[in-house]
């Protein structure tokens, strides 16, 4: 249940940013496009990331006080951040409503939250791997979260702005461009990762690697989802860059998303701390 | 205020438990709740074989991992050089059980929040010895200033040993008079 409330919230919080980076940069590309799909759902998914983080919570109710130790912690720092974020993102679906006139005004908040976003991203890395984590502590889950997010972004916008994208060549271009450099990032930064981890001497680290190697099923099934869904969606891009099926990106988001949760999951479940301990 | 911290002759210590029950019964743990353990390590291949026994727990760090990365400031430095928990500030994130390198933080499932030693706080408060440095017959675990435990325990104490981690991560306030196996980084130890 612990696994399953950090895995919606950070996949949730991730997605909504990388939707939200994806909307600045169309946003930047054509002023005349409002991309209300999008930006709904990047608030929605930031929403529903929040309070299934308090769900995490030994007490829900108290949350406000993780917001008290910026200064020292990575984790009141990224609370801060994805707080911010989630404001932003309810300020642009407000605007979008009340005064949709004021383009250059929605255009600055979500170019805001963008990079609000990208630092939040970095926070929530840091939580982890600056933790005393083995399996944590290595380069690879920065590379991942941002992947995850890059991936997961460009996916759902393209899904959900398939219409409004339909004559933007060089939108579709950059989502293919960030789907694929994801990917492959993201398969750079874990093969040497896992390396790294079985040449360690810590008990904590091969007790990560037994855990994953019980599950390489599920281990199996994320790569394979991710791979084909973003290879599916280079195929397509690269065919139809004038028409875009949407049952085509419709399957190619399902897969690549199922992997990133999947990923997620795992990545909690085979959290070992170092060393003896007293549990 | 010097680092405050807990001796621990291993030399001496017969794994008696008294400590961890001590322990336990001071701060009214449930089931599956430590704020002490008494571990019990073998190893080494025949004839050169051998083993210990170790009482841990919270260290105490100067350098405290679970005090950095608290975002609500419940995990404090105390003004007498112990590491101590605020319940009234922590929500029960667990932030503190992913960085701890020694798995101290406890999660109090009734309480919904986080609980770890603090060295008997009310009885050091009254002049007393925390409960468990009372308990031990063999007289094993001392409390203290750490530069006098030192002065008066000898040199030859460390602060890591083969089954912790290492001890640049978070600095222990944890002097332990260790026997060779403990001091053997090659010997492959295991719990039992
Ligand atoms: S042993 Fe763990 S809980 Fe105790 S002070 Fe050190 S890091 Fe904190
Ligand atoms: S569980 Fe409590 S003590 Fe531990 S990091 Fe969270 S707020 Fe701090």
């Amino acid at each position: 249940m612990e696994h399953l409330a950090l895995t919606i919230f950070s996949i949730c919080v991730q997605a909504a940013i990388g939707i939200m980076i994806f909307v600045a940069i169309g946003r930047l590309l054509n002023k005349e496009k409002i991309f209300k799909n999008a930006t709904i759902a990047a608030t929605v998914l930031g929403i529903v990331g929040a309070v299934a983080s308090l769900m995490h919570l030994g007490k829900p109710f108290s949350a406000i006080k993780a917001l008290y130790q910026f200064g020292s912690s990575w984790l009141s720092r990224e609370i801060w951040f994805t707080a911010i974020f989630i404001l932003l993102a309810i300020l642009m679906v407000v605007l979008i409503y009340a005064k949709p006139q004021n383009k250059s005004a929605i255009s600055g908040l979500a170019a805001a939250a963008a990079v609000v976003g990208l630092i939040d991203v970095f926070f929530m890395a840091a939580i982890y791997s600056s933790s005393s984590v083995p399996f944590w502590q290595s380069i690879a889950t920065l590379v991942e979260f941002y992947a995850a997010t890059l991936s997961m972004g460009a996916i759902l916008f393209l899904l959900l702005s398939i219409k409004e994208i339909a004559e933007m060549a060089t939108m579709k271009k950059i989502i293919a461009l960030a789907v694929a450099l994801a990917v492959i990032l993201q398969v750079a930064a874990v093969v040497p990762s896992l390396i790294a981890l079985g040449a360690s001497s810590s008990a904590a680290a091969h007790s990560s690697l037994a855990i994953l190697g019980n599950m390489a099923v599920a281990n199996a099934f994320k790569w394979i989802f991710i791979l084909a869904g973003a290879l599916l969606l280079l195929w397509m891009v690269k065919d139809e860059l004038s028409k875009l099926v949407t049952n085509i990106v419709l399957s190619s988001t399902i897969l690549l998303l199922v992997g990133q949760i999947v990923g997620r999951y795992l990545f909690y479940a085979a959290m070992v701390v170092t060393g003896v301990g007293l549990s | 205020m010097g680092q405050k911290g807990f001796y621990f002759n291993m030399l001496e210590c017969k794994g008696c438990k008294a400590c961890q029950i001590a322990c336990k019964d001071k701060n009214d743990l449930k089931v599956g709740e430590l704020y002490r353990k008494v571990m019990n390590f073998e190893g080494g291949i025949y004839p050169n074989v051998g083993g210990f026994y170790l009482s841990t727990s919270c260290n105490h760090c100067a350098e405290a991992k679970c005090v950095a990365g608290c975002p609500t400031g419940a995990m404090h430095y105390a003004e007498d050089g112990t590491v101590q928990h605020n319940k009234d500030l922590c929500i029960g994130c667990k932030y503190c059980m992913w960085n701890c390198p020694y798995s101290v933080p406890q999660y109090l499932e009734d309480k919904n929040i986080i609980g770890k030693c603090d060295t008997c706080k009310d009885l050091r408060d009254a002049g007393e010895n925390p409960a468990c440095v009372d308990a031990c017959p063999m007289r094993c675990l001392k409390f203290g200033d750490i530069d006098e435990l030192k002065k008066e325990y000898g040199t030859d104490l460390v602060n890591e040993i083969s089954v912790l981690p290492s001890a640049e991560a978070t600095k222990p306030s944890l002097l332990i008079k260790a026997n060779v196996y403990a001091l053997d980084f090659n010997y492959k130890v295991k719990e039992v």
